[in-house]
């Protein structure tokens, strides 16, 4: 009986000196509980937390979940907690799933999401600066690191884009002036370099694939004007479009609805025209 | 005869230049130094970014030949050294472009955001970031530094559970595009869908460039630069009815300087709903109210069959989007129409295949004349693989291609990465394309070889790249030639509370 009074207490002790002594690393090697273990945890802890964050605390240092979380400062529940520096280095060295939404086809795909679930993003994202990276231009070629991935993520623009932009640019395979001006950014740089206009001269066999572009460029600028502007300004078109001046060519196409344009700015007629075109006589 | 020479250099753009970097310098050690004292009782972050490029540009120079030295082929005319000519109608001479002079610059950015916040009161914040350019060498006139102090956002912030406020330049990021204006904005959070609702306007800030559309910046439009600036007004509205799906309506409006001239009036919808966590639809579009069509649209549609595949597919529309204070509405562009497939196939946890395939047909333009027609259909096609070895090594390849209507391009690259540290990650890369550009002819091919080094800490990153590229087979001299150099060195550098905090 004494004997087993003794083991009992002995075990107890080593128990608890081995809980005591429990290193970070073995921590993270307990069994996790069970609702921790569905496909749905990492996208529904959020409310389990609001709701009982002391049940969280149990295991849970402040650090374990700024890891993740880098809004950690703007939840209430999170600053709750106890904070323990060491487990922010144990927690640098753990890797988190990315969430279901984040195929490898994501990054061309996340405007519906982002633009609709702002709140979500923030979670995992600092939206200065890792939006910014492509938002603002790419101008900093700093690449954001994927949280859950430890290794850095592709910028918006793939390796030797600059290199070869046109193709992608000409064919509008995205909306470039959404970040970039034409007139500031393109139109800048392809004068400097002599492939844009840098005088009004038409036909000076840039375009020199067909002899016949000068006269039959329509079909090729309605399907891409857009890109036309990243080196040729305004005046340049006016020059034969304009019915101010020039050779006047109507540049109008079917169903181009004058009115419609007019009554949402009158002074839209005017940059062509001199008077109101619809209403000559007033 | 030369008619075109390159552009100009003049000691006033230089005087500019050395102001400009003087103040590059100044403001951040400034900025620095104010940020550090002065901010000792709040707690704030900045990260500090910035890279200097080595930039060579192949320069295109337009020359001409009198029309007696041409000869006539059934390929076109050329010159007597092969060079393709063309000869205006009743003109005495032929003009041609070719391969100019190779102009070298430094182009020179540095980035600086502030976030100071911790002033007792809940969720109010401070931010700015700020962008200083500008290039140096030689030949720095050919490279886009306008504006060489940019303000890009800078606002006071009131952010709680309910509400937001924000204050001063800020942009906005919705379905719509791109948007900057200084004045504030207004958001309500509530209940129930995790409705947020947002009202945000002031004054536009132009397209793409954080100026406004009256800045100097546009003196080269001549009569048609807008005299006033404008105003921008929006209202967004999102939901999210189920933890599987999200709704967002944005309207945006934005006034010329003069009052009821409407410059842009759109209004765009976007939409997610995952079925089933491995089924997604995806879903966006706007509509030009202004010039009264749609603009880009797109539905697409995603299934992870299981771990290893997942597939998507959808429809997409293109029509490009102008303001009512620019000419180009008046030439009635087009939109195109497509569908696309993807697939990713993972076969093992560290190897990954991404293939897509992209078809588009562009709407009728009415403009096609007997003597001059181009393909209205594009395609496009491309894979990618990316192996992670093992901790130390991993390779990524892709190969791709891209027909348009007036431009193709036909590419490769190979990548390595080695980390021989946690920290330091060293590359190569090799890489080959050909292209054509602009309805123009073009020739050979150009290859790239180029290394690369990265040394990121939890406080900062810095990186150096190295390039050279070769253009090969050019049969026409008057190809413009590619061959060149191209270098970078950066860093970012995240300092003040809790700086290990980066992105």
């Amino acid at each position: 009986m004494r004997h087993r009074a003794t083991f009992s207490a002995t075990l107890a002790a080593l128990l608890v000196a081995a809980t005591v002594q429990l290193g970070l690393a073995q921590t993270g090697q307990m069994p996790k509980p069970e609702n921790h273990q569905t496909a749905e945890f990492l996208s529904a802890h959020g409310g389990q937390a609001q709701s009982n964050i002391q049940m969280c605390s149990v295991c849970h240092a402040r650090e374990y979940c700024s890891g993740c979380h880098v809004n950690a400062q703007d939840v209430p529940e999170i600053q709750a907690l106890n904070s323990d520096p060491a487990v922010a280095d144990y927690v640098a060295g753990l890797t988190f799933p990315a969430p279901p939404s984040h195929t490898l086809f994501f990054l061309d795909d996340h405007r519906a999401l982002a633009a609709s679930a702002t709140g979500s993003c923030a979670v995992c994202h600092v939206v200065e600066q890792q939006c910014q990276v492509c938002h603002l231009g790419a101008e900093t070629l700093e690449r954001p690191r994927a949280a859950s991935q430890r290794r850095d993520v592709d910028l918006y623009h793939p390796f030797n884009f600059m290199q070869n932009h046109a193709t992608a640019a000409f064919n509008q395979e995205t909306e470039c002036a959404s970040c970039h001006n034409p007139q500031a950014f393109c139109l800048e740089c392809h004068s400097g370099l002599g492939r844009a206009s840098r005088d009004l001269r038409t036909n000076t066999g840039y375009h020199n694939r067909n002899g016949g572009f000068e006269f039959g460029h329509g079909q090729a600028a309605r399907q891409g004007l857009e890109s036309c502007q990243a080196c040729h300004a305004q005046q340049y078109c006016l020059q034969c479009h304009s019915a101010k001046l020039g050779r006047r060519i109507n540049p109008h196409g079917p169903g181009f609805d004058a009115q419609k344009l007019q009554n949402k700015n009158p002074a839209f007629c005017g940059l062509c025209h001199f008077g109101d075109p619809l209403n000559p006589g007033g | 005869m030369r008619v075109s020479g390159q552009a100009s250099r003049c000691a006033g753009t230089r005087l500019r230049f050395t102001r400009t970097a003087v103040a590059f310098t100044g403001v951040a050690v400034a900025w620095c130094l104010w940020s550090a004292s002065a901010l000792q009782a709040q707690q704030w972050r900045m990260r500090i970014s910035s890279r200097v490029q080595y930039v060579e540009g192949q320069s295109l120079q337009r020359d001409s030949v009198p029309i007696s030295d041409v000869r006539v082929t059934n390929d076109g005319r050329f010159k007597a050294d092969n060079i393709f000519v063309t000869c205006p109608t009743g003109s005495e001479y032929c003009y041609y472009y070719g391969s100019g002079p190779t102009l070298k610059t430094y182009p020179s950015v540095l980035d600086a955001d502030l976030n100071v916040f911790g002033f007792g009161v809940e969720g109010l914040r401070f931010y700015a970031n700020t962008r200083f350019q500008t290039a140096f060498g030689a030949d720095e006139n050919f490279w886009p530094v306008e504006p060489e102090v940019a303000v890009l956002n800078a606002y006071a912030e009131l952010n709680r559970r309910q509400y937001r406020f924000r204050l001063g330049r800020d942009y906005t990021v919705n379905g719509l595009g791109f948007f900057g204006y200084d004045g504030g904005s207004a958001l309500v959070r509530f209940n129930p869908w995790w409705t947020q609702v947002e009202l945000y306007g002031g004054r536009a800030l132009a397209r793409g460039i954080p100026v406004p559309i009256n800045s100097s910046i546009f003196d080269p439009l001549g009569d048609l630069k807008p005299s006033d600036n404008g105003w921008l007004i929006g209202l967004r509205a999102s939901a999210r009815p189920s933890t599987s799906s999200s709704l967002q309506v944005v309207y945006q409006r934005q006034y010329t300087g003069q009052s009821d001239y409407i410059a842009t009036e759109r209004i765009g919808f976007e939409g997610s709903w995952y079925v089933i966590p491995a089924v997604s639809l995806l879903g966006h579009a706007d509509y030009d109210l202004a010039y009264g069509d749609w603009g880009k649209a797109g539905l697409r549609a995603g299934w992870q069959i299981n771990p290893m595949f997942y597939a998507e597919g959808g429809y997409l529309r293109y029509r490009p989007v102008f303001s009512l204070q620019e000419i180009w509405y008046a030439f009635s562009p087009v939109a195109y129409n497509g569908w696309n497939l993807s697939t990713a196939i993972r076969p093992l946890p560290n190897l990954s295949f991404k293939l897509w395939l992209e078809r588009r047909q562009y709407e009728e333009t009415d403009a096609e004349v007997a003597f001059f027609t181009t393909t209205d259909r594009d395609y496009r096609f491309g894979i990618r693989g990316t192996w992670v070895l093992n901790e130390m090594w991993s390779f990524d390849g892709g190969y791709w291609r891209n027909h348009g209507f007036g431009a193709a391009l036909n590419s490769g690259d190979l990548r390595v990465a080695m980390k021989p540290h946690d920290q330091l990650t060293l590359g190569g890369r090799f890489s080959a394309w050909q292209q054509l550009e602009e309805f123009r002819l073009n020739q050979g091919r150009v290859w790239g070889l180029g290394l690369d080094l990265r040394w990121r800490t939890r406080q900062g990153t810095v990186w150096f790249s190295v390039d050279r590229y070769d253009h090969d087979n050019r049969g026409d001299q008057a190809i413009q030639d590619w061959s060149q150099w191209r270098s970078a060195v950066g860093f970012s550098y995240y300092l003040g509370s809790e700086p290990g905090r980066t992105p």
